[in-house]
């Protein structure tokens, strides 16, 4: 479903990502974790094209990720939820949810409600769809995203650290829906320091480093023994 | 004391006057908008990643900040017509040539508040839109205009009424606004005091009535305020959408 061959992605003279290569099925689960500015969050914003890669091939789908014809059908195929949730303030949360399906142009107007109202149901917080993203909490508006990102049906769901700026309690509703994504069977992508998550819904786990994956394991593995010294100092580090 | 209320009455709501507070009015509608429509692409590419265009545009607003908006208006309503013959023609009015100059003026500056109400869009808004797979024409104009309104109101509405003013200028290429309509009875009659009340009233109704739209057009932007937001939901909830 993905396949990332010998990626490179440079900022000026920093070298982001070097030579990453992933292969992800259909239906896989993988989370992505690491230290800070070691490439988790620039890996996944190259999959949907948000971040042009240098070198290397990606391939969402069987579409060639970064061929200008495809860039909106490969965005379109890859859902994509954000740290900071990035709703769209001045539109409701129902409009939040219609306004891609709507410019698009697959749907008609009141199947696009229909559909948005559906997913708004899933994510828990349909009761609130007349609201603005302002009156929520975070919990509540990284939930509205998860539903917007559904809206375009996408194949393969990407979280980039969406728990991170969540206060503790709201963690566990946010971690909730996805685990409930994940069990009807989305493929997935998740960068995150959730390291229960990583546990109960993983199917691997990637480690990064400095640009690299230093190491990929399933999760029972990975956290019981890990193989690299780089590795086992984060995870002492992030258990404390 | 002399003031004649009788001269001032008679004089504010006389052809002349109203149609030179009407011009006035006008033309700075005129200027501003089609200063507005020069500036929102100019902004946009500003906005963007760094290329020759943007250095063009740079060069562009640096030229029209610099040169006096008087030397402008004497430009395009003396030098032009020497410089192409087309504009010796009878269809070139003072009204045409202050609207060309004072649009070019304005954009220089309109592009300014175009740009950075673009860049004071929160970054993850851009990104969120090409996430969900929409393409950059709709990105603009469903998500970051919307938003950038909102920052840009208060100085586009501060330009309008400079400009407004500025239309005063236009007196010395005979077009017959407000100033010219005043300073005509003033040099005819010496009473100084009378027309010139008539037309700062004629310049307060009319930013007056300007700062009352702005606060009707504010009302749109609740949705940014936590306090005001639900209110704003409310209403939108109760007529159904």
């Amino acid at each position: 479903m993905i396949s990332l061959r010998n990626v490179n992605k440079n900022y000026g003279t920093f070298h982001a990502l070097k030579d990453v290569s992933l292969e992800i099925a259909q239906g896989e689960k993988v989370v992505i974790c690491g230290p800070s500015g070691s490439g988790k969050s620039t890996l996944i914003r190259c999959v949907n094209h948000l971040e042009p890669h240098d070198s290397g091939e990606i391939r969402l789908d069987g579409l060639e990720v970064g061929a200008a014809r495809d860039v909106l059908k490969v965005r379109r195929t890859a859902g994509m939820v954000f740290q900071n949730f990035n709703l769209f303030p001045h539109l409701t949360v129902l409009e939040n949810c219609i306004l891609a399906p709507k410019l698009t142009g697959a749907v008609s107007d009141r199947e696009a409600r229909k559909m948005a109202e559906d997913y708004l149901a899933r994510v828990h917080i349909l009761d609130q769809a007349w609201k603005y993203p302002i009156q929520l909490s975070g919990g509540q508006q990284q939930r509205v995203a998860i539903a917007r990102a559904l809206c375009m049906k996408p194949k393969v769901m990407l979280f980039d650290e969406p728990t991170s700026a969540l206060d503790p309690e709201m963690v566990g509703e946010v971690l909730d829906v996805m685990g409930e994504l994940a069990s009807e069977g989305m493929t997935m992508i998740c960068v995150t320091h959730e390291m229960g998550f990583a546990r109960k819904v993983a199917d691997r786990v990637v480690f990064m480093d400095a640009g690299r994956i230093v190491e990929i394991a399933p999760p029972e593995t990975f956290f019981a023994a890990p193989q690299s010294d780089r590795a086992r100092a984060f995870l002492s580090q992030i258990s404390h | 004391m002399s003031f004649d209320p009788s001269t001032f009455w008679e004089a504010l709501f006389s052809w002349p006057f109203l149609r030179g507070a009407l011009l006035t009015l006008g033309l700075t509608i005129a200027a501003h908008l089609t200063a507005i429509l020069i500036a929102l692409p100019l902004a946009v590419v500003l906005n963007g990643p760094p290329s020759v265009l943007r250095k063009l545009i740079t060069a562009y607003v640096g030229f029209f900040r610099a040169v006096p908006t008087l030397l402008q208006l004497l430009f395009v309503w003396n030098a032009l017509p020497q410089i192409f013959p087309i504009f010796r023609e009878e269809w070139f009015t003072p009204f045409l040539a202050a609207w060309i100059a004072l649009s070019l003026n304005e954009s220089a500056y309109q592009v300014e508040i175009n740009r950075s109400a673009l860049s004071a869009v929160d970054g993850g808004q851009m990104a969120a839109g090409q996430a969900i797979g929409l393409k950059k024409s709709h990105i603009y104009r469903y998500i970051m205009l919307p938003q950038a309104l909102r920052v840009a109101l208060p100085p586009t509405m501060n330009e309008f009424i400079t400009l407004l003013k500025l239309t005063s200028l236009a007196s010395i290429i005979s077009l017959q606004e407000l100033m010219t309509v005043t300073q005509i009875n003033v040099a005819r009659t010496f009473q100084f005091s009378e027309y010139y009340a008539v037309a700062l009233t004629w310049y307060l109704v009319m930013v007056y009535s300007l700062m009352g739209l702005q606060k009707l057009v504010e009302r749109r932007f609740r949705w940014s305020s936590r306090t005001e937001a639900a209110a704003l939901a409310e209403t939108r909830r109760s007529r159904g959408w």
